[in-house]
């Protein structure tokens, strides 16, 4: 009997999950889910076999099968794969699963700190928020959801934050809290300047009451100042100044509902290039977030994502990758919601290793159910603090 | 597919930090040899590379260049953080100065408080004096790779200074080293082969598998820099991995028993880990968008990112492969060292070729060393490819899967090239 060969394309990814599947085309982002019969399971599991080559051999009578061509058409309609003629004078179709591997990996990384070897374990930080005091208009709620300043009055004394980052490769700094009544605040700023840090300044608007102070300190080569709009905040100073400096600033607007985002809607507009918002979880919202946050599958299947992206979300956290939060005690965090992983007075190194070998933010993925029983499992963004305030493991309506 | 990213250029921070986390610091303790195996680098075969006529490293330079660096790991650079350094000698033939070596060894341990550090001890070898400081090698843990050519005709090129085959001495003295340490032998040698006409790939791997249990990585001659009068010797002479394999019998079993250092699997490996989109180095190439990600031009190391050379001479490089004329620094009566004209210089020459790398099927993997082009105003680097080839690397390495379908899950879970 006449068989042929069936290959999927190296940049396609099948995923099966309980009796369904899904094709993912990262080429063109095409992509389709389907309900497993015996068939297209058997076929399904021979592909995803890595020796396999990401090809199978389908004789005829199978491929004739209404529910298989279906399948087999589907895939070649968003040009996922390919079906050829098994001839003696064809070569066996070869392509390959993606299967991602990373060569420096937390086992890599253990061998090196076997061997007392720390030095490139650092290249994975890449950002340090430094809670430096606290603001009056703090709140210690929204911490849990978003960089955000704390209501705590506690000081973190400039001289650690130095000693901390000493001679570490550069890496992006903030600096979150009430700046102008930090002490020493422009000497602090102009040292991590000069030091090559480009740091970030994230401050409420409200702390910001004088415009001579603010050009202080938007003076300082290469600061960027990040104000922070709370939910419902009146018109500030700023709106008319902002528009001028707009390569110093980046806008953050807290939102909880309709009603929050239609507040910030004029300055948005103006001032859109360098804005972004984010949802705040109040208690009382869960709506808001069903209606605007919560993912569907036609949300998913629409995604446009890389097999770089694919692979991102199935072996790391990019909402927690590579950052680390200082509190104004000195604890350090990889994620506001975790334990703290040791404070400013221990090396980085260790700190690093720590979170890579124990911890429980910068690799965290969907590998739990109820994620790791769905076929979007990987095409789904990485776990946020959202799921953690909200206590729902997955952000989705797909298993309501 | 062209390429917009923005190169990472170097600073003197980065050599600085490089020095603080040195992995290895290589002495040329001795340019003399006891061997003159007719294709060495300084044979007549080969245009003259560099004059060896300095004889041996003077502890004093070591001592210096040993003094700058602990003054850099003990400083508050370094928050006294233990790391681990491996030492490496390098000749010649290293056992030639094995004084210096106990010396330097000593100087390392009476400082051990100060420096901090892990240290091993490496050396390559040519075995001819194995015998006499075995004892030594085994008390100081090293790891000794043997330079080795398999059986008597195959070692035929490797002659003493009469002209005497150094076959029977050096196997005596291997064999003499794995009865009297077997245990050391196990974990701390490897053997090296040069290809040739006297040898094949069979005849040598057999040998010294059978004859010590390993298995040797076995290289062609150096075919850059042949002298135009000895041309026709050289190529009678040369051979490579690939064709030795085509003419033995034992092809597959061969290749099964080299894994990654038989020619087939290296290819398949090589697009695998580099080209296929599947592997990656870092986390960062993950999470940093490839647009954002700053690559390096050419293949490069940055200075000091793996290793310091230390030349008989006092001169300082970042590698024992590379020409001295690219030495980096100087040992005089200190150590002379500017790290801010290092990294002007790297950065200098390696964007000598951004046009040439952005072009290139290799960018962003490349393992070409920009020492080994001839830097000149249209230097043209002897390891471009144009894009447009990338389907035809593409194409050997699926028809080695294809009949080896096994291969693929085997190179993700077992091969990692760097």
């Amino acid at each position: 009997m006449n068989s042929s060969w069936f290959t999927l394309y190296s940049n396609t990814f099948l995923w099966v999950k309980e009796n369904k599947g899904l094709i993912y085309n990262t080429a063109n982002f095409s992509s389709f889910s389907f309900s497993l019969t015996e068939e297209t399971e058997n076929l399904c599991t021979i592909l995803s076999d890595p020796s396999s080559l990401y090809t199978v051999e389908i004789k005829e009578d199978v491929k004739n099968r209404p529910e298989v061509k279906a399948w087999i058409d589907r895939i070649l309609a968003i040009d996922a794969g390919m079906l050829i003629e098994k001839k003696n004078s064809v070569q066996r179709p070869v392509e390959l699963l993606p299967i991602c591997k990373v060569q420096d990996n937390v086992g890599h990384y253990s061998w090196l700190h076997s061997h007392n070897s720390h030095a490139t374990i650092l290249d994975n930080l890449h950002e340090l928020y430094f809670f430096i005091n606290g603001s009056q208009y703090g709140d210690d709620e929204y911490l849990c959801q978003t960089a955000f300043p704390l209501k705590n009055s506690t000081v973190l004394d400039f001289n650690l934050i130095k000693e901390f980052i000493y001679r570490v490769p550069i890496l992006s700094i903030h600096l979150i809290g009430d700046i102008f009544n930090y002490p020493d605040y422009l000497n602090t700023v102009a040292y991590l300047s000069e030091e090559g840090f480009h740091p970030t300044i994230d401050c409420i608007v409200t702390d910001i009451r004088d415009i001579k102070k603010l050009k202080e300190l938007c003076a300082i080569k290469n600061v960027t100042l990040n104000v922070i709009y709370p939910p419902m905040t009146q018109e500030s100073i700023l709106a008319q100044w902002i528009p001028e400096h707009a390569e110093n600033f980046s806008l953050t607007f807290l939102i909880t509902d309709e009603i929050s985002y239609e507040n910030i809607y004029p300055t948005l507009q103006e001032n859109r290039r360098n804005s972004k918002i984010i949802p705040i979880y109040n208690g009382n919202n869960i709506s808001f977030f069903k209606e605007n946050i919560f993912l569907t599958s036609e949300d998913l299947e629409n995604a446009k994502l890389t097999k770089r992206s694919i692979f991102s979300h199935q072996l790391l956290n990019s909402n927690y990758f590579g950052s680390l939060y200082i509190l104004p005690d000195g604890a350090v965090h990889s994620n506001l919601n975790s334990p703290a992983l040791g404070t400013i007075h221990e090396h980085l190194h260790d700190i690093v290793y720590k979170e890579m070998k124990e911890g429980n933010s910068w690799l965290s993925t969907r590998d739990s159910a109820p994620c790791s029983n769905c076929v979007y499992q990987w095409i789904c963004p990485p776990p946020s603090n959202y799921e953690t305030v909200t206590g729902k493991l997955n952000l989705c309506h797909l298993s309501e | 597919m062209k390429e917009t990213q923005q190169p990472l250029l170097i600073d003197k921070k980065r050599l600085e930090y490089n020095l603080i986390h040195l992995n290895q610091i290589v002495f040329e303790v001795t340019d003399l040899c006891n061997l003159q195996c007719k294709y060495c680098a300084y044979s007549d075969l080969y245009e003259k590379c560099g004059v060896r006529e300095t004889g041996n490293l003077p502890f004093e330079k070591a001592k210096l260049i040993l003094d700058y660096l602990i003054s850099l790991w003990t400083s508050k650079l370094n928050r006294n953080y233990s790391e681990h350094i491996t030492v490496s000698f390098y000749g010649g033939e290293p056992l030639l100065n094995m004084p210096l070596i106990e010396q330097i060894m000593g100087y390392i341990k009476e400082n051990n408080h100060k420096i901090g550090k892990e240290t091993t001890y490496s050396m390559t070898t040519n075995a001819m004096l194995l015998d006499r400081y075995m004892d030594v090698l085994v008390e100081n843990d090293f790891c000794i790779l043997i330079s080795l050519d398999g059986d008597e005709k195959g070692q035929s090129y490797r002659v003493d200074k009469n002209g005497v085959n150094s076959f029977h001495r050096v196997v005596k003295n291997i064999k003499l080293l794995k009865d009297t340490y077997p245990e050391y032998f196990k974990r701390n040698v490897s053997f090296n082969s040069v290809l040739h006409n006297r040898n094949s790939v069979e005849s040598t791997h057999n040998f010294i598998k059978e004859t010590f249990g390993k298995t040797p990585s076995i290289v062609s001659l150096t075919s850059s820099g042949i002298r135009e009068e000895s041309r026709e010797a050289f190529k009678e002479m040369y051979n490579t991995v690939t064709q030795s394999l085509n003419c033995s019998s034992q092809r597959e079993k061969l290749e099964e028993e080299m894994s990654v250092k038989s020619p087939d699997i290296s290819i398949a490996a090589n697009y695998i880990i580099k080209k296929s989109g599947n592997v990656f180095d870092t986390y960062n190439q993950i999470f940093v968008e490839p647009s954002q990600f700053k690559y390096m031009y050419t293949g490069t190391c940055v200075p000091f990112s793996k290793k310091m050379f230390v030349t008989t001479a006092g001169k300082i490089l970042q590698c024992e492969r590379i020409a001295q004329e690219f030495s980096l620094g100087h040992i005089t009566d200190k150590v002379e060292l500017d790290l801010e004209r290092i990294a002007c210089f790297y950065n200098t020459i390696t964007r000598k070729f951004e046009a040439q790398c952005k072009q290139c099927l290799h960018f962003k993997k490349c393992g070409h060393c920009v020492y080994n082009i001839d830097v000149t105003e249209d230097s043209k680097c002897s390891n471009f490819e144009a894009y447009r080839e990338e389907d035809a690397e593409k194409d050997i390495c699926y028809s080695i899967l294809a009949k080896n379908p096994s291969l693929y899950k085997r190179i993700i879970d077992d091969v990692i090239i760097r």
